[in-house]
C-alpha cells in the first residue's frame, strides 16, 4: 500500500515535468485557472454546508455534512468533479496561456517545472483535502493516515488550508485573493 | 542656540534593521526582482560560505605575519610557523584567531569577505540585469532588495556589536527568517514574477 502522501508528491513531480514541456507561459495560465477554481471552491464550500446543514437537500437524503456518509460522497463528487473540470478546461487550448515567449535555458526549465509543479499541488493538493474534509469518503485510502501524511495534514499544508484558510472562516479570503489579483495583473499587463 | 538632546539616546534594534534595509530595498525598486536574483544568490552563498572564507583568508594572512615576524625574531622554522598557524605557538600569537570565532580581527575578516562579495555580486548583478524595470518588477524588486538588506544587515549586526556608549540597543522581536510553509508560498510568487519578468513580450502585427 502506497502512502497518499507519496502518491501526491509523485503527482507533483509528474505534473512538474509536464510543466517543463509544456513550457511557463502555458503553465502559468493553468495557474490562473486553478487558483480562480479554488478561490470559487472556497467560498462556495462554507454556502454549500450551510444550506445542506440548514435542511435545504432533504429531500433527496441528504443530511447534516457532518453525519451523513451519502453528503459526504455527494459533496466530494462534486468539488472533485468541479476541480477536475476546472483542470481539463485550463489545459485545454491556449486560449489562456500568457502571451510572449516564455524563458529559454536552464532557468527556463527550471521555472517551467517549478509552476507546473505548483499546478500539480494545487490539483491534487486540493483532492486531497476535499477527501480529507469529508472523511475519505470513497474508501480508496487507507486509514489512519501514516505519521507523515498526517502532519502534513495536521500542519494545514494542503492547498486550501494554506492558501485560503480552509474554508472555515467566511471572512477572511486568505493568500488566494491576492494571488489571483497579482496573476491577473500580469495577464493584462503585457 | 542648542537643542538639547536627552544623555541616552535609546533606539530599537528594529528600527535600525528597518532603516538600513530601506537602502537595499531602494536599490532593488531601482534595478528591479531580476537584479535582486541574481545578487541574492551571491549573497546567500556568502552567508553560508564567508566564516569558512574568513578560516582561508586568515591562514594567508598568518603565513605572511608569522613569516615576517618570525624571521624577525630569529625563531624562524617550519614547527614554528606550523605552531603560529594552528594557534599553539608560544612564541606568537596568531594575527587573526581563526580558532576563536569571537576573536576581533577573525570577525573583521569575516566582515569583509561577505562585503567584498556583497559588494561584487550587487556590482554584478547591476551591470548583468540592472536598469529600468516595469513598476511591478520594482515592486517586487523593492520587497526582495528589503529582504537582500536583512540578510547583510542581520549578518554584521550579529558580529558587530559595538555600539557607541550612549546609543542602546534593545533587543526586539524581529523574526527570523524561517523557511516555512509562507515563506515558499512567497518565494514561489516571487519567482513566477521573475520568470515572467524574464520571458519576452511576442511581436505585435
Amino acid at each position: 500500500m502506497i502512502s497518499i502522501g507519496l502518491v501526491v508528491l509523485s503527482l507533483i513531480i509528474f505534473q512538474g515535468i509536464i510543466g517543463m514541456v509544456r513550457g511557463f507561459l502555458k503553465e502559468l495560465g493553468v495557474t490562473l485557472v486553478l487558483v480562480a477554481t479554488l478561490f470559487g471552491i472556497d467560498r462556495l464550500i462554507p454556502f454549500l454546508e450551510g444550506f445542506v446543514n440548514g435542511g435545504g437537500l432533504q429531500f433527496m437524503g441528504l443530511g447534516p455534512v457532518q453525519d451523513n456518509h451519502t453528503t459526504q460522497v455527494v459533496l466530494a463528487l462534486l468539488f472533485t468533479g468541479v476541480l477536475i473540470v476546472a483542470t481539463y478546461i485550463s489545459y485545454q487550448g491556449e486560449t489562456l496561456a500568457y502571451e510572449g515567449q516564455p524563458p529559454k535555458g536552464l532557468i527556463g526549465f527550471a521555472l517551467s517545472f517549478l509552476v507546473g509543479a505548483v499546478n500539480g499541488y494545487l490539483n491534487f493538493g486540493t483532492i486531497w483535502w476535499i477527501w480529507n474534509h469529508y472523511n475519505y469518503p470513497f474508501s480508496i485510502v487507507e486509514l489512519p493516515l501514516p505519521a507523515a501524511a498526517q502532519s502534513i495534514v495536521n500542519g494545514g499544508l494542503l492547498p486550501l488550508d494554506l492558501l485560503a484558510g480552509g474554508t472555515e472562516r467566511v471572512d477572511s479570503w486568505g493568500l488566494l485573493a491576492g494571488i489571483l489579483i497579482l496573476l491577473v495583473i500580469l495577464k493584462v499587463l503585457r | 542656540m542648542t537643542v538639547p538632546l536627552p544623555e541616552t539616546l535609546t533606539i530599537s534594534e528594529l528600527a535600525v534593521l528597518l532603516v538600513l534595509m530601506f537602502f537595499f530595498a531602494r536599490w532593488g525598486w531601482r534595478h528591479g526582482i531580476d537584479a535582486v536574483v541574481l545578487s541574492g544568490l551571491f549573497i546567500l552563498t556568502a552567508d553560508l560560505l564567508s566564516d569558512e572564507l574568513a578560516k582561508l583568508v586568515a591562514n594567508i594572512i598568518n603565513f605572511g605575519y608569522a613569516f615576517v615576524t618570525l624571521l624577525g625574531m630569529g625563531q624562524f622554522s617550519t614547527q614554528n610557523l606550523s605552531a603560529v598557524l594552528n594557534g599553539t605557538s608560544d612564541i606568537l600569537k596568531p594575527l587573526v584567531n581563526q580558532n576563536n570565532p569571537q576573536d576581533v580581527g577573525f570577525v573583521v575578516t569575516a566582515i569583509l569577505v561577505f562585503v567584498v562579495i556583497a559588494y561584487f555580486a550587487f556590482q554584478y548583478a547591476e551591470k548583468k540585469v540592472g536598469g529600468k524595470d516595469p513598476f511591478l518588477e520594482s515592486l517586487f524588486g523593492f520587497l526582495g532588495g528589503g529582504v537582500l538588506g536583512y540578510i547583510c544587515v542581520t549578518f554584521v549586526l550579529e558580529r558587530l556589536v559595538r555600539f557607541p556608549q550612549t546609543l542602546i540597543v534593545e533587543a526586539s522581536d524581529v523574526p527570523r527568517v524561517r523557511i516555512d510553509a509562507n515563506v515558499i508560498v512567497v518565494v514561489v510568487l516571487v519567482l513566477i514574477v521573475f520568470g515572467y519578468g524574464r520571458s519576452k513580450a511576442s511581436k505585435k502585427k
